[in-house]
């Protein structure tokens, strides 16, 4: 019976124990928590919604907000040498920290020469990119 | 004594359902209005305790004043599945949001929500 009683009292003990250990742990990865976000799009022009739920993740996120990148693709992607089009969205960028990102194969794909914007970075296969931001742990949305 | 040990035991097992019982939420964006029927298809054979969105967005959102979509909302309700838009696309494409249906949500941005609803732990599929 004694025996009953200790070995209920030590499973309590341990359950317990385990509960207040794995909520030290939640907490403490709560604290140190980034958030990193990729974006791949086919449209330059959801930039704009794009860029504006940036700037409120930036807001609601405070220090934790890490990266945020947005990766161009497809056959619309010669869209981002229209320098002056893409201007508020290349300054909008810059302020809140994001990076636009073109991808080299659709470059290639759709025979785009043109210069791109200033600032605007080029990975060799943009879907192999944002799978491995996600590998890193990103938030991602395919659009 | 076996008083003791049914104890014991019941305790153990409750404290296990409590760990293995985990809620998964869920949302699904997508610019297509017919990409619904898939999805409230996935919705019901998911059978989910947890959340179950769809946020609309893009230029078909302007089918959802057309009386088609009632089977769609019906469907959506009896399974448990929230329905939102994003109120970018609807002022983008000139609707008014009084038109849009009353049971269907209306979020400010969809990518937003969709990331918010990411930091939450909801499971997403970007169609």
């Amino acid at each position: 019976m004694k025996t009953i009683f200790s070995s209920l009292v030590l499973s309590l003990f341990f359950i317990a124990g385990s509960a207040q250990q794995s909520i030290k742990q939640s907490k403490a990865a709560n604290q140190e928590t980034i958030f990193n976000y990729g974006v791949l799009t086919k449209n330059v022009q959801q930039l704009k919604p794009i860029l504006l739920a940036a700037e409120a993740l930036a807001k609601e996120d405070g220090k934790a907000f890490g990266n945020f990148e947005i990766i161009v693709c497809g056959k619309n992607i010669g869209d981002l040498t229209d320098l002056k089009s893409m201007e508020p969205f290349m300054k909008e960028a810059e302020r809140l920290g994001a990076s636009i990102i073109a991808c080299g194969f659709s470059l290639k794909k759709f025979k785009v020469t043109g210069e791109l914007p200033k600032g605007v970075k080029k990975v060799d296969n943009g879907i192999l990119y944002n799978l491995q931001l996600q590998k890193k742990g990103y938030l991602s949305l395919e659009l | 004594m076996k008083n003791a040990f049914n104890l014991l035991f019941l305790f153990l097992g409750f404290s296990l359902m409590a760990q293995q019982n985990t809620i998964t939420d869920f949302v699904v964006l997508t610019p297509k209005i017919q990409q619904l029927q898939p999805i409230l298809l996935t919705a019901q054979e998911v059978e989910s305790k947890g959340d179950f969105q769809v946020i609309l967005y893009g230029k078909e959102v302007t089918q959802l004043t057309d009386p088609k979509v009632r089977k769609f909302i019906k469907w959506a309700q009896k399974v448990g599945v929230k329905l939102s838009v994003c109120n970018m696309s609807l002022e983008k494409l000139k609707i008014d949001p009084a038109s849009i249906p009353k049971e269907i949500g209306i979020v400010d941005n969809a990518f937003l929500s969709a990331f918010q609803l990411q930091k939450k732990g909801y499971k997403i599929l970007s169609l």
